[in-house]
C-alpha cells in the first residue's frame, strides 16, 4: 500500500505522536478546569504545547487558540469578523472551510461575498484583480495559502500587504502548507492552521493564531475554567475561543508532531517531496491520455500536490482503481468547488497525487506504471 | 536544604536539578520561626497567569500558578501567581512582558 493522499491527512504519523497521544490518556483532572494537582499538572503541559505552538509560528502564547480542526478556526474567524456586516472578498482556490462559512453568512444575509479569481503562474495578475474588486465596505480577505486540488500557492505577502494598504483584515487558511513552507504569525491578522497535516499531528486539531489587538466575536459560548460567574465568554484569548474541554491527548500530539517536524527539518523536507510531486509529474506528462491539471512543481510556488484526469474517466472511478492497485489518491471535487469551475473539470473531478514521509522516487515509478497501465485499458 | 531557584540549586547540592515550574514553596521556616511574606497577583486568565510564570522564571523569580481563592475572584474561578515578598518587584517584570496584574494581595496559604 502507497499513501499518496497527505493532503488529506499526513500518514503514517510519526511514533512520538503516538505515544504523546498514548501517554495523555494517562492524564487526569480537566486541564484549566480546576485546582487540584493533577488539573495544574495537565494545566501545565498544556501550556507547554501553547508555547511549542507559539515558538514554531512566532506568535506570543496567548495568540494560539487550540480548535478542533482548521475548519473550525475558519468558522470562527470568517463569522467572527463578519458579525458586523460588509463585503467578503475569498479565492475561487478555497476550500469549503471558508467557502460555506462564507456562503452561509450570505444566506443569512449577514454580509456579502464575492470570488476574486487566483491566476496560477501569475501573481501579479492574481493581485491586481483582488485590487479591482476592492470596495469601500470590503471588510476581510480570506484565502488559501495554497491550493489542496492543484498545489499551486498563493501570493499571500503580496495580499497581505494589499490588505494592509487598504485597511482590511487578512483571513489566511495554511491548511496545505503549514509544517512544509514558512508560516508566521505575522502573515495574517487571524492564521488558521490544521494539526493534522503538515504538522503531523492527530486529526481533531487545529489552531487559530489571531493577531495581536485583533478582537473578535465568539460562534461558540461554554464553560472555560475561569470567570464562571460570568455569563459572557473571557475577553481573553485563548481561552475565549476555548470553550468546553479541550482535546487533550490531540493537543499534545500536536505539540509532538511540531516537534517532529522542527526535528526532520522543514527545508530539507519540503525539497524532497516537492522532487517527489515533480518526478510524478513529469513522468505523468508523458503518458497519453493523462491531463494535468496543475503547473509544473516550483520550489516556492507549490506545495508537493498535482492533480490529473486519465481520459475521460471520472476521478472517483480512476481513484477506485488506483486503490485497488495498492495505491491511495483522493477522486473528486476535493471540497473545494469554486476552482473546478476555473480547471473546467466540474464533469470528472481531479484525482489528486500529493506525497510526503515514506515515499520516493521507487513509489512514484511504480506509480507511473500503474497510471499508464489504466490510461492504456481506456 | 530549601531549594527556591534554579542556580541556588546548582550550586548548594553540586549537581543540576531540574525543578517543574510549579513548585511547592516549602515552609520548613515557619517551623523554624521564621515567617516569609507571600503575595498573591491576579491576572486575567490561567494562560496569563502560566505565561506570568514564565516570564519570572526567566528573570530567577520563583512563581506558583495557583487557583486563586474565592475572594481575589470577583468573576469566580480565576488563577493567579504566588510570588515572595511583596510582589512590587515581579508587578513591575510582569507588565514589562504585557501580563496585566489586576490586584496584589498579601497571602498567608
Amino acid at each position: 500500500m502507497v499513501y499518496f493522499d497527505q493532503a488529506a491527512t499526513s500518514y503514517p504519523k510519526p511514533e512520538r505522536v503516538i505515544r504523546a497521544v498514548s501517554e495523555a490518556l494517562l492524564q487526569g483532572g480537566n486541564p484549566g478546569h480546576g485546582g487540584h494537582r493533577l488539573a495544574m499538572e495537565g494545566a501545565e503541559r498544556l501550556y507547554r504545547a501553547r508555547e511549542t505552538a507559539a515558538r514554531f509560528f512566532k506568535a506570543e502564547p496567548e495568540q494560539v487558540v487550540f480548535t478542533p480542526s482548521c475548519t473550525v478556526a475558519l468558522n470562527m474567524a470568517i463569522k467572527g469578523i463578519m458579525a458586523g456586516g460588509g463585503h467578503l472578498l475569498i479565492s475561487d482556490s478555497d476550500h469549503n472551510a471558508s467557502l460555506r462559512p462564507a456562503s452561509a453568512l450570505v444566506r443569512a444575509g449577514k454580509c456579502r461575498a464575492e470570488a476574486f479569481l487566483v491566476v496560477e503562474g501569475n501573481p501579479e495578475k492574481t493581485l491586481s484583480g483582488l485590487r479591482a474588486k476592492i470596495r469601500p465596505d470590503t471588510r476581510a480577505v480570506v484565502c488559501t495559502h495554497a491550493s489542496n486540488v492543484t498545489g499551486n500557492v498563493l501570493p499571500v505577502e503580496g495580499i497581505r500587504a494589499l490588505c494592509k494598504e487598504k485597511g482590511i483584515l487578512f483571513i489566511l487558511d495554511a491548511a496545505q502548507t503549514a509544517g512544509l513552507l514558512p508560516v508566521r504569525a505575522e502573515m495574517a491578522d487571524v492564521l488558521c492552521i490544521p494539526g493534522h497535516k503538515g504538522l503531523l499531528g492527530p486529526m481533531g486539531t487545529g489552531m487559530m493564531i489571531v493577531g495581536k489587538g485583533i478582537f473578535l466575536p465568539t460562534i461558540l459560548e461554554g464553560g472555560t475554567g475561569t470567570a464562571s460567574l460570568e455569563p459572557g465568554m473571557p475577553e481573553e484569548s485563548p481561552e475565549r475561543f476555548e470553550p468546553g474541554t479541550v482535546n487533550f491527548p490531540g493537543i499534545m500530539g500536536l505539540a509532538a508532531g511540531i516537534e517532529e517536524v522542527e526535528k526532520r527539518g522543514m527545508e530539507a523536507v519540503y525539497r524532497q517531496e516537492l522532487e517527489t510531486a515533480a518526478l510524478f509529474y513529469r513522468g505523468a506528462r508523458e503518458i497519453p491520455g493523462v491531463r494535468l491539471h496543475s503547473l509544473p512543481p516550483v520550489y516556492g510556488k507549490s506545495v508537493p500536490t498535482v492533480s490529473f484526469t486519465i481520459g475521460d474517466a471520472g476521478s472517483a472511478e480512476t481513484s477506485e482503481r488506483l486503490s485497488q492497485e495498492g495505491f491511495m489518491l483522493r477522486g473528486g471535487y476535493h471540497c473545494a468547488g469554486l476552482i473546478h469551475r476555473r480547471l473546467k473539470t466540474e464533469r470528472t473531478g481531479t484525482v489528486r497525487f500529493s506525497c510526503g514521509a515514506g515515499t520516493g522516487k521507487r513509489e512514484v515509478l511504480r506509480f507511473l506504471e500503474i497510471v499508464q497501465k489504466i490510461a492504456r485499458e481506456g | 536544604m530549601r531549594l527556591y531557584g534554579k542556580v541556588q540549586a546548582h550550586f548548594l547540592c553540586g549537581k543540576e536539578i531540574h525543578q517543574p515550574l510549579f513548585r511547592r514553596i516549602p515552609c520548613h521556616e515557619k517551623e523554624k520561626g521564621v515567617v516569609w511574606m507571600q503575595t498573591l497577583l491576579t491576572v486575567r486568565s490561567l494562560t496569563y497567569a502560566q505565561k506570568g510564570a514564565a516570564v519570572l522564571d526567566q528573570a530567577w523569580v520563583h512563581a506558583r500558578v495557583i487557583r486563586a481563592p474565592e475572594q481575589y475572584s470577583r468573576r469566580g474561578c480565576s488563577y493567579a501567581l504566588l510570588v515572595r515578598g511583596n510582589g512590587e518587584k515581579e508587578t513591575k517584570i510582569l507588565e514589562a512582558a504585557g501580563v496585566k496584574v489586576l490586584g496584589r494581595y498579601p497571602y498567608d496559604g
